[in-house]
């Protein structure tokens, strides 16, 4: 049996309904209106230790409900969710022990004072060996590079710093499993290469599973080999990154700009309707399946004198849109 | 244990972070003493003993009175409600929630060290600046270590109560309405403010049944030498069987607020 699994999880809520205007808002409160929204909708599936699985989709579509039903601090309306043979929001300080969660947009540390404080805390918390915690902050810190700030009140760091300090708490007593919710969010390159980084390596070195969400594609193509999509609640694909972006990504933006503005007539005729020019710089939408990114830049580079070349490749929310069959050619101007 | 004393001298020292408030909390307690004495030494005007429900009782010993249920306060007094609060609304109680801790010990212990800051730093310059200025009256060692009991006792009632008014955020998403419901009933009925003794007899007899009057005028009265020793120990075990009865509330709303939680955000 696998590691993790989750079968039929829905959750429901139930919110108010807002009517609009000075009426409205009365009406409101004399007769509050609700609506049933099912945020988490029949979703299954199941993770196998030492996987490190990308969960992605729109905000809004499920994720964090579903992350908050998997650590425990949220009771689903109905379906299953073990953990190694737990149930989490039934046993929420056995499973606790066993996780290590990681919100991008909040922190767990101790707000006024430094962070080896609430390292040490962390040790009483989880009841962590002494030498085990002594070996695992000398190795997160050299990863991460924490040492330059751990005497620094968590108020006065930046977000960069506060996010590794972050990521070292939740991992310094050897969870099994690991919840980033966008732990690369807002930050700028290298401290996002640093942090997939030590998210590979523990993986790598410990067999932690990893579970995340992201909006970064590039977290996706550099950590995880699987992938789920959620979106409006519902679980619509689960498996491989690669054949999700093969097979509804779609295309890639061409974007050329020209010494001398080129003949409409001209890249008709080399892309049919499938560019935009506006003056100087032309916009070609390069389908994969007939066409290759490569194959026009070269005619570009034949047909004319190229100033600049860029190449964007479809965002995963495009993706997911795409998966959705809700595409619209709305992009094109980009 | 140990990690309920580590958690404890964290707090303390993150309460060590903002020193002007420090300050500021020092002279509005003081601002308070000066106020209710004063008010006390009008009303006794020329007499030095005023008749009451527990026989007669003078100017020093209502001095006394004031003063130390200022320190009382102090010694009680926490932010629990609206920190619990804030928590909820901002959803930040996941991040105690996904922590092998037992939530409502983690926050006392946590309160705790806010408490102790709280009595270096604001009780006991007042209460040297009490025994300075009206020569506060000190109890025999026998009924200090009375009160020291009901005082400890005192502690957990309020927090067991303000604890289970905190948590009704997981209701209403607004807390203050709450809090500030329960501090009046809690300044009207514990004899925070007016001794219990000057109020009417059926009053009293109201108050008697609820715990509130357990927090302030029980171990105060035990200071101050109000009560005979039978009282001490009637007192004594009705603080202990509101301690059960309080737990077990803390516990089945917990269990229900379990159940409602809904992490803001995300």
């Amino acid at each position: 049996m696998s590691y993790i699994s989750v079968e039929g999880l829905t959750k429901r809520f139930k919110r108010q309904v807002r009517r609009t205007g000075s009426m409205g808002a009365f009406k409101d409160f004399v007769a509050p209106r609700y609506e049933q929204k099912d945020a988490v909708n029949e979703v299954s599936f199941s993770i196998d230790k030492g996987e490190i699985v990308g969960y992605i989709g729109p905000n809004g579509a499920g994720k964090s409900t579903t992350i908050k039903m998997m650590v425990g601090i949220l009771v689903p309306t109905s379906g299953t969710v073990t953990i190694g043979g737990l149930v989490p929001f039934e046993n929420r300080l056995e499973n606790s022990r066993r996780i290590g969660v990681v919100f991008g947009q909040r922190t767990q540390l101790w707000w006024d004072i430094p962070v080896i404080e609430t390292y040490k805390l962390m040790q009483y918390i989880y009841k962590i060996p002494k030498v085990r915690f002594e070996h695992n902050i000398r190795q997160f810190a050299d990863i991460l590079g924490i040492d330059e700030f751990v005497n620094t009140p968590v108020r006065q760091l930046s977000l960069g710093q506060r996010m590794r300090a972050d990521l070292c708490a939740a991992l310094l007593h050897d969870p099994e499993i690991i919840y980033l919710d966008e732990p690369t969010i807002g930050l700028d390159v290298d401290v996002k290469e640093r942090v997939r980084g030590f998210i590979k390596e523990v993986n790598r070195s410990r067999e932690t599973t990893v579970i995340l969400t992201t909006h970064d594609t590039s977290d996706l193509d550099k950590l995880c080999s699987r992938v789920m999509v959620i979106d409006q609640g519902t679980l619509m694909y689960d498996g491989d990154l690669d054949y999700l972006k093969k097979n509804y990504s779609g295309h890639d933006i061409l974007t050329v700009e020209t010494e001398n503005e080129l003949p409409d007539g001209l890249l008709a005729g080399r892309f049919g309707d499938a560019f935009t020019r506006e003056g100087r710089k032309c916009h070609v939408r390069v389908s994969p399946e007939t066409d290759s990114s490569a194959e026009c830049i070269a005619w570009f580079l034949g047909s004319a004198t190229v100033k600049d070349i860029q190449i964007r490749q479809t965002e995963i929310d495009e993706v997911i849109r795409n998966l959705y069959g809700s595409f619209k050619e709305t992009e094109r101007g980009s | 244990m140990r990690l309920y004393r580590a958690v404890l001298l964290r707090s303390f020292q993150s309460n060590t972070a903002y020193r002007a408030e420090t300050v500021m909390k020092f002279f509005f307690s003081l601002l308070q003493i000066l106020i209710q004495t004063s008010i006390w030494i009008a009303l006794y005007g020329r007499d030095n003993v005023h008749s009451s429900s527990v026989g007669d009782v003078s100017l020093r010993e209502m001095l006394t009175y004031t003063i130390l249920g200022i320190c009382v306060q102090i010694v009680v007094g926490n932010d629990i409600i609206w920190r619990l609060g804030s928590k909820i609304q901002s959803g930040e109680i996941a991040s105690d929630l996904i922590k092998p801790i037992p939530f409502a010990r983690f926050m006392f212990a946590e309160s705790g060290g806010q408490t102790l800051f709280r009595i270096v730093f604001e009780m006991v310059p007042i209460v040297a600046f009490g025994f300075f200025a009206y020569g506060l009256l000190f109890p025999s060692a026998a009924d200090l270590g009375l009160f020291l009991l009901c005082l400890l006792n005192g502690i957990a009632l309020y927090y067991l109560m303000s604890f289970i008014v905190g948590l009704f955020a997981f209701w209403y998403m607004v807390y203050w309405h709450s809090g500030s419901l329960f501090h009046v009933v809690m300044s009207l009925f514990s004899g925070s403010m007016l001794p219990l003794w000057f109020f009417p007899e059926s009053f009293i007899r109201v108050a008697q049944f609820l715990p509130f009057q357990l927090v302030f005028y029980g171990p105060i009265s035990v200071f101050v030498g109000k009560t005979t020793f039978l009282e001490t120990l009637r007192l004594v075990g009705m603080q202990f069987v509101w301690i059960a009865i309080l737990s077990f509330g803390l516990k089945w709303v917990w269990s229900k607020a379990w159940r409602k939680l809904v992490i803001q955000g995300g």
